[in-house]
């Protein structure tokens, strides 16, 4: 059904959490502060906090929320298994394996960002082309794959932590738990997450059917084939640069997809764009908590997204079961 | 008007502890007309999926060819395919929970734009959701349309599946155990939906089925698959008697006639 309402609510929003983000802060901006600064009047201290600070972060955060949300509701189509997310499968391990290695080398942060882009790709080919191993990948067994080898990157991370020197360790921790203070490209990350947008877009009727099943998608006159390597060629470039820009994040790509499905349709037409608005106002938010709630000290924000999307996915599941 | 037609159809399976390929229909040559009812009837494991599959070209075949109307099956687009044959399938996966008006919606998708740029903006109008309707409808589910289909019961999702072949309206129709999961009533009563259709509107039905009689009321043709590469095909009145059905079912049949209609018990 059509139901634009819900996309055009999370439209609203996106600015909202966004403009939060400026205000709230270890030095509280007013709105007169944030005026003078949009408008290129303000000078000093504000127009600084707001512009090289607040707004980037912000901006940088509802694109890597974006291209999680994004990417976790292609994957659960592609493995119609609703608790899919970029991380069961493997990709931020080889993507912190990579970046913590760049660390340990003492390598620049340009390396460390390559190397998680590299670290990510790689798992994704690795996960494929091991399920792929004998015969055509069945959901299932990409799964299973995909939770090895992140079993395997984990216990690699592990052993990389313990022969760190110590000053390298907080970087490390901070990488792995996923970290925002350091994406100083916003718009790098936006236009990712509009290009994935608008390459996903016109699959989304096709995944409506992908999502019932290969064999119905074909039966009704999708081929099947190029409509999975499609999705998987495209979650796989959203995934790789959420994780080089900001760690590993986990949650968003779980439970933004699952709520919207709850609460807005299943319908793809709708749920990739909204995955995409809500995914990232999330992220902005919680961000945003992960700089306040103990400022000055700064948590990894993936702290954040663990805390509040545990109880909000239990809540969410229990509630799914009754009829 | 388009028919389907097999040439000389091998089907094999692969049999993993054996290590060897096992022959389910070997040399199969016929012709599915429109305006007719088949029925495809066999035991457990004996090829009826696989033939419903390879004939739906889901599958290619291990030998022999599939033809829908002049050109070989594996010649046509996914999408000109499914304007002509649709398929319900044995099992359908209901993982996301979509709602019954957007499952059901899904049967038009072959009929609007293919285009990614056009599909975008092209949704569903109203005269297909006045079929989806109509076929909600037709299948006893008026009422239904904002549930959710992981919320109904087995028969009621299977009724759904069926909505979504009527809005899809092929003229060939594919049905992997339609009565599966109905009751008494909706058995009988969603088969005269689905044979009618083939005699008002000169469609074509292939049933597989697992109920002889069911099979005899609503059809006028069978495919008998006796596992073992072998099969019979023809008039099912011409072919369906007890030495048959004794070596395709491996039981005993007890035929009883009532008002000139065979029922078969196994004994």
């Amino acid at each position: 059904m059509y139901r634009p309402g819900l996309t055009l609510a999370l439209l609203l929003l996106a600015p909202l959490t966004i403009l939060l983000a400026m205000f709230v802060g270890s030095v509280q901006l007013g709105w007169s502060d944030i005026r003078q600064a949009l408008a290129g009047e303000g000078a000093g201290i504000a127009a600084t906090l707001i512009f090289e600070l607040r707004l980037p972060r912000a901006l940088g955060a509802f694109a890597v929320g974006g291209m999680l949300a994004l990417s976790g509701t292609l994957l659960q189509v592609l493995l119609r298994n609703p608790l899919a997310d970029p991380y069961i499968l493997g990709v931020s391990g080889g993507a912190a394996v990579a970046a913590m290695l760049s660390m340990l080398f003492g390598l620049g942060a340009g390396w460390v960002m390559g190397g998680a882009l590299g670290g990510s790709l790689l798992s994704m080919v690795l996960v494929f082309g091991l399920a792929h191993a004998r015969g055509a990948w069945t959901p299932m067994r990409l799964l299973l794959t995909g939770v090895v080898v992140a079993a395997g990157w984990g216990a690699v991370i592990s052993f990389i932590l313990a022969i760190s020197p110590n000053h390298d360790l907080h970087g490390m921790l901070f990488w792995h738990l996923g970290d925002l203070s350091h994406g100083r490209h916003p718009l790098i990350g936006n236009l990712v997450l509009l290009t994935g947008l608008v390459l996903s877009f016109p699959l989304a009727r096709a995944l409506n059917l992908l999502a019932r099943g290969e064999l119905t998608a074909a039966a009704l006159g999708e081929n099947p084939l190029r409509l999975k390597i499609a999705v998987y060629f495209i979650a796989s470039l959203l995934t790789a640069a959420a994780v080089s820009i900001a760690g590993s994040i986990g949650f968003v790509g779980l439970i933004i997809p699952h709520l919207l499905r709850l609460i807005g349709g299943s319908d793809h037409r709708l749920l990739l764009p909204n995955a995409a608005l809500l995914g990232g106002s999330f992220l902005v938010v919680a961000d945003t908590l992960a700089r306040t709630v103990l400022a000055p000290v700064q948590l990894p924000v993936g702290v954040i997204t663990a805390l509040l999307g545990v109880p909000v996915f239990l809540y969410l599941l229990n509630r799914g079961q009754q009829p | 008007m388009t028919g389907l037609h097999t040439q000389a159809l091998l089907l094999q399976v692969s049999d993993p502890r054996a290590g060897t390929r096992k022959t389910l229909c070997r040399n199969l040559t016929l012709s599915f007309n429109r305006g007719e009812n088949w029925a495809i009837l066999g035991p457990n494991g004996s090829g009826k999926t696989t033939l419903l599959h390879t004939l739906a070209g889901l599958r290619p075949p291990d030998g022999g060819g599939v033809r829908l109307g002049e050109r070989d099956i594996s010649a046509w687009s996914h999408r000109e395919r499914a304007r002509q044959i649709g398929v319900l399938f044995q099992q359908q996966e209901t993982v996301f929970p979509a709602t019954v008006m957007e499952t059901v919606l899904t049967g038009r998708h072959p009929y609007l734009s293919a285009s990614p740029w056009q599909a975008i903006w092209q949704w569903e109008d109203a005269e297909d959701r006045r079929r989806a309707r109509a076929a909600l409808a037709a299948v006893g589910l008026d009422g239904f349309a904002r549930r959710l289909v992981t919320t109904l019961s087995g028969g009621e999702q299977r009724r759904v599946e069926l909505a979504t072949l009527l809005t899809q309206d092929p003229p060939i129709c594919l049905l992997d155990e339609a009565t599966s999961h109905l009751d008494l009533k909706h058995q009988v009563a969603m088969l005269a939906l689905l044979a009618s259709r083939v005699h008002e509107a000169d469609r074509l039905n292939v049933f597989v089925l697992h109920d002889i009689n069911l099979a005899t009321r609503f059809c006028e043709y069978g495919v008998l698959l006796f596992g073992d590469g072998s099969h019979r095909h023809g008039r099912l009145q011409e072919i369906l008697d007890a030495d048959a059905l004794e070596r395709l079912y491996d039981c005993r049949f007890r035929r009883i006639t009532d008002d000139g209609h065979s029922i078969y018990i196994p004994v």
